[in-house]
């Protein structure tokens, strides 16, 4: 897939850990796994909102595209 | 009452028709037993051959050809509503968009499109050696089951994916 999850960066820049984020914004860790691996089909506007707000951080701060 | 899922519609149709291919299972063992053990009586080329707890008896021409159809008929008929009972079960998840469905679908196609034709043709000419097209309908209707199936199947098989892709939505 061309669009790559740079969630990990976004969290080890803000000294998290993915059990805690999953924590703040409501969502499983194997969801949150699923969405960091890029196994994910789709995320949701309101999951998007609420990892932002969670870090702190812009959508294009976790999410970006990839020519293939 | 509930079409899907656990308590449903669908569960009381996977034991009914679970049920029904295992007295059928049964039956065939029975019959099979007392061919090979000589449990019946002739009389002018027919056999006659009680069926226990019912009353009634099945009756027939006794040669190899009559007794080989009436055994590949019950498998066939057992087979059937095995298939259909594990449909059913399938229907009984809480999801029932799932791979187990499209797999018995699959099966009651090619058993509905494929054997139960190839089945009814050996029957009739090979065995049987009959010149006509007698029973015919049971052919037509084995071949309205096999189209419905394959249309089932896929119908599932695109739901299979939309459910895949609802559940990697985050």
């Amino acid at each position: 897939m061309s669009i790559v999850v740079n969630l990990n960066n976004v969290l080890s820049e803000r000294n998290l850990k993915s059990k805690e984020l999953a924590e703040m914004i409501g969502i499983t860790e194997a969801n949150l796994s699923i969405l960091k691996s890029g196994k994910a089909k789709a995320i949701r506007f309101s999951t998007l909102e609420a990892i932002c707000k969670a870090l702190d951080c812009q959508p294009a701060d976790i999410l970006a595209y990839k020519k293939e | 009452m509930k079409i899907f899922g656990p308590k449903s519609l669908s569960d009381l149709f996977y034991y009914l028709f679970r049920t029904i291919s295992i007295l059928l299972i049964l039956f065939l063992s029975y019959i099979f037993i007392a061919f090979t053990t000589n449990r019946f009586s002739t009389n002018n080329g027919r056999f006659d051959m009680e069926i226990p707890l019912t009353g009634t008896s099945i009756k027939g021409e006794y040669q190899f050809s009559d007794i080989l159809t009436i055994h590949l008929v019950l498998f066939f008929g057992v087979l059937f509503f095995y298939i259909i009972s594990n449909i059913f079960k399938a229907l009984k998840e809480s999801i029932i968009f799932n791979k187990k469905i499209i797999q018995n679908l699959t099966l009651f196609t090619i058993l509905n499109l494929i054997i139960g034709p190839v089945l009814y043709f050996v029957i009739h000419y090979p065995i049987m050696k009959k010149a006509d097209f007698g029973d015919v309908h049971n052919l037509i209707l084995l071949l309205i089951f096999g189209v419905i199936s394959l249309f089932l199947t896929n119908i599932f098989k695109k739901g299979y994916t939309v459910q895949s892709e609802n559940d990697l939505t985050i």
